[in-house]
């Protein structure tokens, strides 16, 4: 899928993701593609700035652990995340509401 | 996996502060090592795999350009510097009224000035908010080892223009009247006709005064709140173990 497709969507998707189990970076990729059933392989470089960026904002934190003599981030959402993952879900599925009745596919 | 140690070296370099530097690198050589182990364990060479992995993950410009953009901001020398002007006005109106006329039109004068420097557009543009951003960069960088915002950082959204522009004309009107009511006591002689021009210029003078601490002192306490809001999840971080 196109990236420009699901930029708009990515925060949701990020902390919906995350939203069950705390998860690393290449983790959070994998099961991004794996629940989607291949549908958001997403470029990789995309989804660390986007966490990133959601740490800064609150929505996420993050801690380091060592795995096999390497450093990892692993994050994990916070209460804010939760909350801000409800409404940002809210807006999204009215906006697919209204897409869809624009095209005429919806009720 | 030489091409890996490469392309982290080379993301480094793009990085700035150094704290963000280890935090980055560790995060994408974790990524990338995962990646190709798991390339590897489908069939590809060690060194394809690191090729593969770094491919997937994109140019080291680009990537390091948008984590960049992501590191978090200081939080701004402006709410400060409102509260310190806040607390300038707040001192100035409690030592102002038992001191003596000229010394408090000395005082009005002075601060009016200040304020002037401080928010006027034409010098805003040129002096004070060079400063400010120039502050605010060496800050960030030097004190709390984060990105110096390197655009905008002297911009001025258009309500923001708008106050500093009709902040700054109602100052400019304030130093001159203070500069001409200072003349007025100097060349008139009478006593009493002195203290009448004081007596109603202090009554006018109060009154601005007042209005303008009010909406200071509400500006500066939200700076003080956005401050704290933004400078808390800052510290903690910093404070955190990686």
């Amino acid at each position: 899928m196109r990236i420009d497709l699901v930029r708009g969507s990515l925060d949701l998707l990020l902390l919906g993701v995350l939203e069950s189990e705390e998860l690393h970076g290449y983790a959070v990729i994998e099961r991004l593609k794996t629940s989607s059933g291949g549908l958001f392989d997403l470029p990789e470089g995309t989804i660390y700035p986007a966490l990133h960026r959601l740490e800064a904002e609150g929505l996420l934190t993050s801690s380091s652990t060592t795995v096999d003599g390497r450093r990892r981030r692993v994050y994990a959402i916070t209460p804010e995340g939760r909350n801000a993952r409800r409404s940002r879900e809210e807006r999204w599925r009215s906006f697919t509401v209204g897409v869809r009745r624009v095209l005429g596919d919806g009720p | 996996m030489t091409a890996i140690e490469d392309y982290l070296r080379d993301l480094s370099s793009r990085l700035h502060p150094a704290r963000r530097q280890d935090y980055v690198h560790d995060e994408v050589e974790d990524h990338l090592r995962t990646t190709a182990e798991a390339l590897v364990r489908e069939g590809f060479s060690d060194a394809d795999a690191a090729q593969e992995a770094i491919r997937r993950i994109g140019p080291a410009d680009s990537l390091a350009r948008q984590l960049t953009s992501t590191f978090p901001r200081p939080p701004s020398l402006l709410g400060g510097l409102t509260c310190l002007r806040t607390y300038r006005s707040l001192g100035y109106l409690v030592v102002g009224w038992p001191v003596a006329p000229l010394s408090l039109l000395t005082l009005d004068t002075g601060w009016s000035l200040l304020m002037i420097v401080a928010v006027v557009p034409w010098l805003s543009f040129s002096i004070t908010h060079r400063a400010w951003a120039t502050m605010e960069g060496t800050t960030a960088s030097w004190l709390l080892d984060v990105p110096v915002a390197r655009s905008g950082a002297t911009g001025h959204g258009g309500w923001r223009r708008a106050v500093d522009l009709v902040g700054g004309t109602v100052l400019a009107a304030l130093l001159l009247t203070g500069i001409l009511a200072s003349l007025v006591l100097i060349t008139v002689p009478a006593t009493y006709q002195r203290t009448e021009i004081v007596v109603a210029w202090q009554s006018v003078d109060n009154a601005v005064d007042a209005v303008i601490c009010a909406a200071v002192g509400a500006i500066g306490l939200l700076g003080v709140l956005a401050t704290v809001h933004r400078t808390v999840p800052v510290l903690r971080r910093l404070a955190s173990p990686r």
